[in-house]
């Protein structure tokens, strides 16, 4: 698996302490969602007041969003053990926990979990939101 | 190598995610930002210097994308996944619109926005992050 590092100018390699990019050959097949809020999957944009108001609750917040991946993987043939990468993005840190358990009841039974990232920010894009995960999931090309 | 939309059960949605089947080249880009792509460490006060305006920084942003695309042989339609950053959520719309403004909305990579406390030079507003695919190595 070929990994490389990547210069529009290659001759000035050594003026930066990382690369612009690295490259990764792969023969596999990924997939790399949206960002979901609990908001519904089909939203207009701009984001409209209908459609943003939710739940106050995190369990319900966290719930309907990984109901949404669930459609996403299902429908491409996915599930939640091909699933290689979360990042969790919370409003308050204190809800981390929550969130755990309500993921880990969708990954029950797969004898699976993704490697997880999560940070703390200011604010998501639909008001309310009080969390956002995306997913990155990957298969073995046919 | 191909990258598509991912369709979903209620049929394609631009943006909801992307598939990427191989062979292929993943190329996970260097936060991308409206500074220089070639800069020193720590910066210097010019290198570090960003126009005040969402739009302005915006620009240079996605000029710096195009430079970093283009060593790997892609453009736009190469890229797969953009985690946006935002230090203003308000202002993640004037970014959006930009970008349909250079690249057109014909293609539209997963998206996920989220606004955050600073980022690295004074007066940064925006900053993305970028998986794109093309060919293989």
């Amino acid at each position: 698996m070929p990994i490389a590092q990547i210069h529009p100018e290659p001759a000035r390699r050594n003026d930066v302490q990382f690369p612009p990019a690295v490259s990764v050959d792969s023969n596999d097949v990924f997939f790399w969602m949206s960002g979901a809020t609990a908001i519904p999957l089909y939203h207009m944009h701009p984001h409209i007041d209908e459609e943003c108001v939710l739940p106050d609750d995190i369990r319900e917040q966290t719930r309907r969003i990984l109901n949404t991946f669930d459609e996403v993987l299902r429908f491409n043939g996915l599930g939640w053990k091909d699933v290689v990468k979360f990042s969790q993005f919370l409003t308050d840190m204190r809800e981390y926990d929550t969130v755990q358990e309500v993921i880990a009841d969708f990954f029950a039974g797969t004898d699976w979990a993704p490697a997880s990232t999560t940070v703390g920010i200011n604010a998501l894009s639909a008001p309310g939101a009080r969390l956002e995960i995306d997913v990155v999931a990957a298969k073995p090309a046919n | 190598m191909s990258i598509t939309t991912a369709q979903t059960g209620r049929g394609g949605h631009h943006g909801a995610a992307v598939k990427v089947t191989g062979p292929s080249g993943l190329y996970f880009l260097s936060g991308v930002n409206p500074n220089p792509v070639y800069h020193s460490q720590p910066l210097t006060d010019a290198q570090a210097s960003v126009p005040a305006g969402i739009r302005d920084q915006t620009e240079l942003m996605l000029s710096n994308l195009v430079t970093m695309l283009k060593a790997g042989g892609m453009g736009w339609s190469s890229v797969a996944k953009i985690i946006l950053y935002v230090t203003d959520i308000r202002e993640a719309t004037a970014v959006r619109a930009a970008i349909v403004d250079r690249f057109g909305d014909v293609w539209q990579p997963a998206y996920t926005t989220v606004q955050v406390d600073n980022l690295v030079t004074r007066g940064a507003r925006v900053q993305m992050d970028v998986i794109a695919a093309g060919p293989t190595a």
